[in-house]
């Protein structure tokens, strides 16, 4: 289990190795949909 | 190389084995894709308490507003949640309690596992006591038992989903694998039956005038607390996000279906749940107190039916999560196995749906707030650490290190700054919300609480880190 565990920790310090860190385009799918979109559902329920 | 280990069988074997171990995942072994993922988080988000925390925006608004204020607060909490959890559980493998060791410390991250068990076992004690009323809804209608025999039938069902799902999870995430999407359509059909039900019987006029059930003075209050339980509810699947989107082939690929999944499909059954409270006050949204007297008995016996399916398969969703985060701890990794893991997590759940179900259930609003109250700081702590501090680069040997040398070691195995910050978050939250009375308190009318919460642990977090370089130079990746 050791060499096992060795074997992994080896490979996940080798960038190639790793998913792709979180990019701007996904980022601003989040914001859009998760974050501005609820925002002004509310800002509009609000004077309803 | 990587591939060809993967269609082998010893790749397979090593795949399902860290999968539900403390080893990180390796590229190769992510092999979910966005259908799993989002059947999966659809899964895990979309069940019986959707239903029941729609009964308690009843309380507090009407259908119309009601409903965009519940979705809303659903978004950006799974906003808070994803933002946290995802990049780093699929960039490197690692489940929620292992990532938030840069934060916390090596030891101080077992805090981590304190938390999501406590937090599991209530999600996952909702479904069952949901389960086992179901079931003893159904058995009555046809007249199997008397309505005296509830109680006991109920505890026989409870115990028997439970022995079903350590079934199931014993050999680990196989079963998940198809598990996920087929609960995420089974609910979705029974809440669109549900919905098509409420629409016939009571039509859409009077469930649109329908009145708020218990409205504050307020109106804005009523309307923040609405988007609370939505905020709340929705970052209470952080651990949910670490352990499930770890799977994700890659970043890009899970946050789409994790939004859809996690934040589009539980409002939808958020809806539903209020409305249905709206016209049968009684029932608080809990589908087995109405299906049957609105729906006929024979809907009602099938839509119970297809309840008690669908709950056992989110407990197992919430049952993996909260075993891998026990597997997290070295001590406990190194002498249980992962069977065990799973009956270690489900007894407790045993204990709380037999015996203390009811009072449970009457606190079900205070068991959402403690999801904010303790998760929200922990989202806001670690999007700082992630994105501002360490710019989404992990020391990964610091992340499993057990030798007091690892990057993530900081003083005796834990970072004061993190403890710090997530005490600022909590004590913010209390500022603003009472959550165990819901009074709101300071500036809660426009800010709802988890987000100052979550906003406040951040801010501090980063203060710290800055105003202690020393502390900070002693954590950078190597």
């Amino acid at each position: 289990m050791n060499d096992e565990f060795e074997r992994r920790l080896a490979a996940l310090e080798q960038p190639e190795r790793l998913a792709l860190p979180l990019q701007k385009s996904d980022l601003w799918v989040m914001l859009g949909i998760a974050l501005i979109l609820p925002i002004v559902l509310l800002a509009i329920a609000w004077g309803w | 190389m990587s591939t060809t280990t993967d269609t082998t069988a010893s790749g397979a074997e090593t795949a399902s084995v860290s999968a539900e171990s403390s080893l990180p995942l390796l590229k190769s072994e992510k092999r979910w894709g966005p259908l799993a993922i989002f059947g999966n988080t659809a899964s895990a988000a979309v069940a019986t308490w959707c239903f029941i925390t729609g009964g308690f925006v009843a309380y507090y608004l009407p259908a119309g507003k009601g409903a965009i204020a519940i979705t809303a607060g659903t978004l950006i909490g799974v906003f808070i949640a994803l933002l946290a959890a995802l990049p780093a559980s699929t960039r490197y493998g690692i489940e929620a309690v292992r990532s938030t060791r840069p934060m916390l410390g090596a030891r101080g991250s077992n805090v981590t596992v304190v938390l999501i068990l406590l937090i599991l076992i209530g999600w996952n004690s909702v479904l069952t006591i949901a389960l086992g009323s179901a079931a003893a809804q159904a058995l009555v209608t046809m007249g199997l038992i008397d309505a005296g025999a509830v109680p006991v039938v109920q505890v026989i069902f409870v115990i028997i989903g439970l022995i079903v799902v350590w079934i199931l999870l014993r050999h680990g995430t196989a079963a998940l694998r198809w598990a996920g999407p087929v609960v995420a359509i089974t609910v979705l059909l029974l809440a669109t039956a549900i919905a098509v039900i409420l629409l016939v019987e009571f039509g859409w006029d009077r469930i649109a005038q329908a009145v708020a059930l218990g409205p504050l003075e307020s109106a804005n209050a009523n309307y923040m607390i609405v988007t609370e339980l939505g905020v709340a509810g929705a970052v209470a699947w952080w651990p949910y996000v670490g352990s499930l989107t770890r799977n994700a082939r890659t970043t890009k690929a899970a946050i789409l279906p994790s939004i859809l999944g996690l934040g589009a499909m539980m409002s939808a059954v958020l809806v539903i749940g209020l409305l249905a409270a709206l016209v049968v006050p009684e029932s608080g949204g809990d589908p087995t107190e109405f299906m049957i007297g609105i729906g006929g008995p024979v809907f009602g016996v099938i839509a119970l039916i297809f309840m008690i399916f669908a709950n056992i398969g989110t407990t197992m969703v919430g049952t993996y999560a909260a075993a891998l985060g026990l597997k997290q701890v070295p001590s406990i990794d190194r002498r249980v196995s992962w069977r065990w893991s799973v009956v270690i997590v489900l007894v407790p759940v045993l204990i709380v749906s037999t015996f203390f179900a009811e009072v449970f259930m009457a606190n079900y609003g205070t068991f959402l707030a403690f999801a904010g109250v303790t998760l929200g700081p922990m989202c806001g702590m670690q999007i700082v650490d992630y994105y501002f501090l360490r710019k989404q680069e992990l020391d990964v040997r610091g992340l499993y290190s057990v030798d007091g040398r690892g990057a993530y070691w900081y003083y005796g195995g834990f970072n004061p700054a993190g403890f710090i910050a997530i005490t600022a978050g909590v004590v913010a939250y209390f500022i603003v919300l009472d959550p165990v009375t819901f009074t709101p308190g300071l500036g809660f009318e426009f800010l709802t609480a988890t987000v100052p919460a979550t906003i406040v642990s951040g801010l501090v977090y980063f203060a710290l880190a800055r105003l202690f370089p020393a502390v900070w130079r002693s954590r950078t990746p190597r």
